[in-house]
């Protein structure tokens, strides 16, 4: 397992390598106009201060310097105590926020990561429909996504595994292909021509599924869930759906987050105990108040909340509505810039490389001109592995989406 | 004791003052509630006007729902109520300028004579609570959307009314609403808009067919005067002919009393009247009476000309025969047309049409029309904006933009060119725009300012508007005021102007801040509960 990671990650240094000639091309004129404080052809900074950051809790902390080395981050201090004076962009009034996580995309994948012969399916991977040069891709990094995860449809109890990429460049840096393993309990999984058929068919057919992987049969990755080696994403439609995951899949080792997205409330107290981490989302404007409030019940309670985007389908900017509209009907700020930074990437199982600027971590940011909670706050610039990969200057508002 | 008096003599004075302020008032606007109402002042507040500089520590004096007085230093009525502001903001209260709040049905049998005020559910409490706590007051609805004219809209606002009812309608006939086809394949696109010009050629013949009537029912009364006097003349002459004296009595009491022009208002009583609200030329073709006329505007002075020598000929005939009577035959009033009436209050610059229009195609359309009749035009929707915002700002044709993020983009819809920097390109441009809710639901009117805070996250640095407050307030205040012809009533905090605002705990913009209270034309329209927890 280390050593295929390490693998990975050599593959990957060398596709951020030639990604690097095409994100330049990309970038587009890098002239400076001026604004926002971004020095001109600096596309790979060895240190960046700007006025305020997202720290790893959440909050807003006034001045930071960066330092950057090898795509990673070297060192977070006051902007003063900075030694380095070569290569130093400066974002004045802008806040540093790590590059967000859309837990929850098709991105470059709409409408392929639906398999519907079998209901048990672990062998699939959503890398496999993964379309790296989609468009979708450029799109995510204008709104500030810099990493998503996808995953295969929810119409299967045991649907395969996602995959974790990283949205830059023209590559698609894959962080995890092995990424969470979906399950799903409710109305999507039924189907009239396969088993299971209803709610109690399938609970049965997951329960059996189960006890025979704990009995060390079955498909490895059913094996590596149930024993704690390879988190799950449980898709619960209905509230009683959260409580037959919590029933079925709580009392062993299994490590799994909940996807669930209703309106209701009394699931707070049943999850606060859980240690589940309750992804929920996508919120709209069009979303009644009771359900846009779920997110500050469940947190209030205690639970970690992380949001879906559900890129491409919703925008990109989708995830900050979503965190905007809950922290409105009362989430606490810092809780909900988490929960679409470090919290989706805990899901995604990726916390150690992205989500969070802390010394160690790739270093991918976004420079919003605000607070990423206020939705008037624009994307100026967009940084992943320390190379610019965006600029909002060098990008002509006539383009298409 | 001496002293004490001396000091209360300024407070006195200062109370003559404020009498003095109250029968100035009193004088200028007699209106009941400004003589017995008690005025409200709100102390201490950071105020953002979106009419200069933001007051950093100042009082609003509220009187008869008008703000009366705003600054720093005021100087407040006698006996009037306290709001104690320290440490809050407050701003104009937000207009969602395209709204579909308390709005109940669908959109089917509806006319350009609809009024969307009649779909407005007075009763929808709850969603204008949830509106009214997010700082929204008024709000635009227009009628159904249905391709082609499908009515007028109305400004609401969200005042508590009697009982549980709330809204109270701010300006009637606030806008035609016109759809040039949402959802419709090409060719029925093309016969919207086909339909759409044919209705507003139709109501400017009505006009003429109007026009000509007024003449010929003139020309009728003089000619019928000069038979008359003709006759009398006649009679004077024969005096002892009683045959052609009776003769002429029947039909001069038929057209005697002088008809004035109101006199068939109604219609109804014509003969041969079909439904009302159809097209005019429907029923004009078989309308003998206004045939007549049609015919003789359209051969222009030959015909006059002709008709002259007829009235010659007739004069020089000898009266008595019935074949002159019925010559002189009294003009048909067109028969009244509701739609036409209406698109010629477009016409005159009565009422704006605002245009529905997403697709690059309509919007062209839409300022093609504009041309052609000389409308004032406000689009609504406007989707691939961006892509033709050279042709918009050419026309200063004004832009009212729905929901900046969609979950609705799908190849083969209105909106499959949707951007986000719709409304940045606009900016470049210099197009006039603003942003509405985008009339899907009703939940949606309540984020209108957080939909305008997006629009502002593209294509722009500086996010403080030249109106002192900040450019996504710009949007929902001022510049929805301004589409909704309704500047300096609402959307801004200064003399003269609607008390209508709401007083925010935080930064306004920022989520983490709340709305603590809401006055509509200066009545408490909401009041936040007192425990408000959580928070950051």
């Amino acid at each position: 397992m280390i050593a295929e990671t390490t693998s990975r990650r050599l593959a990957l240094s060398t596709a951020v390598l030639v990604v690097i000639g095409g994100v330049t091309a990309l970038a587009g004129d890098v002239s400076d106009q001026g604004s926002g404080g971004i020095a001109s052809g600096v596309l790979r900074p060895s240190a960046i201060v700007a006025s305020r950051y997202v720290a790893p809790d959440g909050s807003i902390k006034a001045n930071v310097a960066i330092t950057l080395s090898g795509g990673k981050i070297k060192s977070v201090g006051p902007a003063k105590r900075l030694a380095v004076t070569e290569g130093v962009v400066r974002h004045e009034g802008a806040v540093i926020c790590p590059g967000l996580i859309d837990v929850r995309s098709k991105i470059g994948a709409f409408g392929q990561l639906i398999e519907r012969a079998h209901s048990i399916d672990p062998a699939a991977s959503a890398v496999d429909s993964l379309d790296r040069n989609h468009r979708d891709f450029r799109a995510a990094l204008r709104s500030g996504v810099t990493t998503a995860v996808l995953s295969p449809g929810d119409n299967n109890l045991i649907s395969g595994v996602a995959v974790v990429v990283k949205t830059a460049g023209l590559e698609g840096a894959i962080l995890r292909d092995d990424g969470p393993l979906m399950l799903a309990l409710g109305s999507t999984v039924w189907q009239y021509d396969r088993a299971p058929t209803s709610r109690i068919g399938s609970l049965t057919m997951l329960r059996h599924v189960l006890d025979d992987a704990r009995r060390g049969q079955g498909h490895k990755r059913i094996t590596d869930f149930v024993q704690g080696r390879l988190s799950g994403m449980v898709v619960c439609d209905e509230p009683m759906d959260v409580s037959a995951a919590l029933r079925t899949l709580g009392s062993g080792d299994a490590k799994f987050s909940i996807v669930h997205n209703s309106d209701e409330h009394s699931l707070a107290d049943e999850l606060s105990g859980s240690g589940r981490i309750v992804i929920v989302g996508p919120y709209t404007f069009s979303m009644p108040q009771r359900r846009l409030s779920v997110a500050s019940a469940l947190s209030s309670a205690g639970v970690t909340v992380a949001f879906a985007g559900g890129m491409p389908v919703r925008s990109g900017d989708g995830l900050r509505v979503t965190a905007t509209l809950a922290v409105l009907n009362g989430m606490d700020s810092a809780a909900a810039r988490r929960a679409m930074t470090i919290t989706p990437a805990r899901v995604a199982g990726v916390d150690d490389r992205v989500g969070a600027i802390r010394v160690g971590m790739d270093a991918d940011f976004v420079v919003f001109s605000d607070d990423p909670l206020r939705l008037d706050s624009a994307v100026l610039a967009v940084y992943v592995d320390g190379l610019r990969v965006y600029h909002a200057d060098a990008d002509p508002i006539e383009g298409s989406r | 004791m001496l002293k004490a008096i001396a000091s209360g003599l300024p407070r006195f004075r200062r109370g003559l003052v404020g009498v003095a302020a109250v029968l100035a008032l009193t004088a200028s606007a007699p209106a009941p509630a400004q003589l017995f109402g008690r005025a409200t002042v709100i102390r201490n507040a950071r105020i953002v006007t979106m009419n200069g500089p933001v007051i950093e520590r100042g009082s609003i004096v509220i009187k008869g729902g008008v703000i009366t007085e705003i600054g720093a230093e005021v100087k407040a009525p006698l006996l009037s109520r306290t709001i104690d502001a320290s440490g809050k903001t407050v701003t104009p209260g937000f207009i969602d300028a395209w709204s579909a709040l308390g709005r109940l049905g669908g959109s089917r049998h509806v006319d350009a004579t609809s009024n969307a005020w009649d779909a407005f559910d007075r009763y929808a409490r709850d969603d204008f609570r949830e509106a009214l706590r997010r700082g929204v007051t008024s709000i635009y609805i227009g009628a159904a959307s249905a391709p082609g004219i499908s009515g007028t809209g109305v400004v609401v606002q969200l005042i508590p009314g009697k009982g549980r009812s709330a809204g109270k309608v701010l300006k009637e006939d606030a806008a035609l609403c016109v759809d040039l086809g949402s959802g419709q394949k090409a060719v029925a696109r093309m016969k919207t808009f086909r339909d759409l010009r044919k209705k507003f050629l139709t109501a400017q013949e009505y006009r003429k067919s109007l026009e000509d009537y007024e003449e010929d029912l003139e020309e009728y009364l003089k000619e019928l005067k000069k038979l008359r006097e003709e006759k009398e003349s006649a009679e004077d002459d024969k005096e002892d002919d009683s045959e052609s004296g009776e003769k002429d009595d029947g039909p001069s009491e038929d057209d005697e009393p002088a008809p004035s022009p109101d006199e068939d208002e109604d219609g109804d009583d014509e003969g041969g009247d079909e439904k009302l609200g159809r097209g005019y030329a429907a029923t004009h073709s078989s309308d003998v009476g206004s045939l007549r006329i049609r015919r003789r505007s359209a051969e222009g002075n030959g015909d006059d000309d002709k008709k002259d020598e007829k009235s010659d000929e007739k004069s020089d005939e000898k009266d008595g025969e019935k074949k002159d009577d019925d010559e002189l035959k009294k003009p048909e009033k067109p028969k009244f047309d509701a739609t036409s009436k209406l698109l010629l209050r477009a016409i005159d610059h009565e009422l704006p049409l605002r245009i529905r229009a997403h697709r690059s195609a309509d919007i062209l359309n839409a300022l093609e029309l504009a041309d052609e009749f000389n409308l004032d035009i406000v689009l609504e929707g406007a989707t691939d904006a961006y892509l033709v915002a050279d042709r918009i700002a050419d026309a200063d044709v004004p832009v009212v933009l729905g929901q900046v993020v969609r979950t609705d983009v799908f190849e083969r819809n209105e909106f499959r060119r949707h951007t986000i920097r719709n409304a940045a390109a606009l900016n470049k441009a210099g197009v006039r725009w603003t942003v509405g809710s985008g009339a899907r639901d009703a939940n949606a009117s309540r984020f209108v300012a957080q939909n305008a805070q997006l629009a502002w996250s593209r294509g722009v640095r500086d996010n403080t508007s030249s109106s002192g407050g900040p450019n996504w307030m710009r949007t929902v205040t001022l510049d929805a005021a301004a589409v909704l012809g309704l500047s300096s009533r609402i959307g801004v905090l200064k003399n003269g102007a609607q008390a209508d605002l709401a007083i925010w705990d935080g930064v306004p913009g920022d989520p983490s801040s709340k709305v603590v209270r809401v006055l509509v034309a200066g009545k408490t329209a909401y009041l936040a509960p007192k425990s408000t927890g959580g928070g950051s």
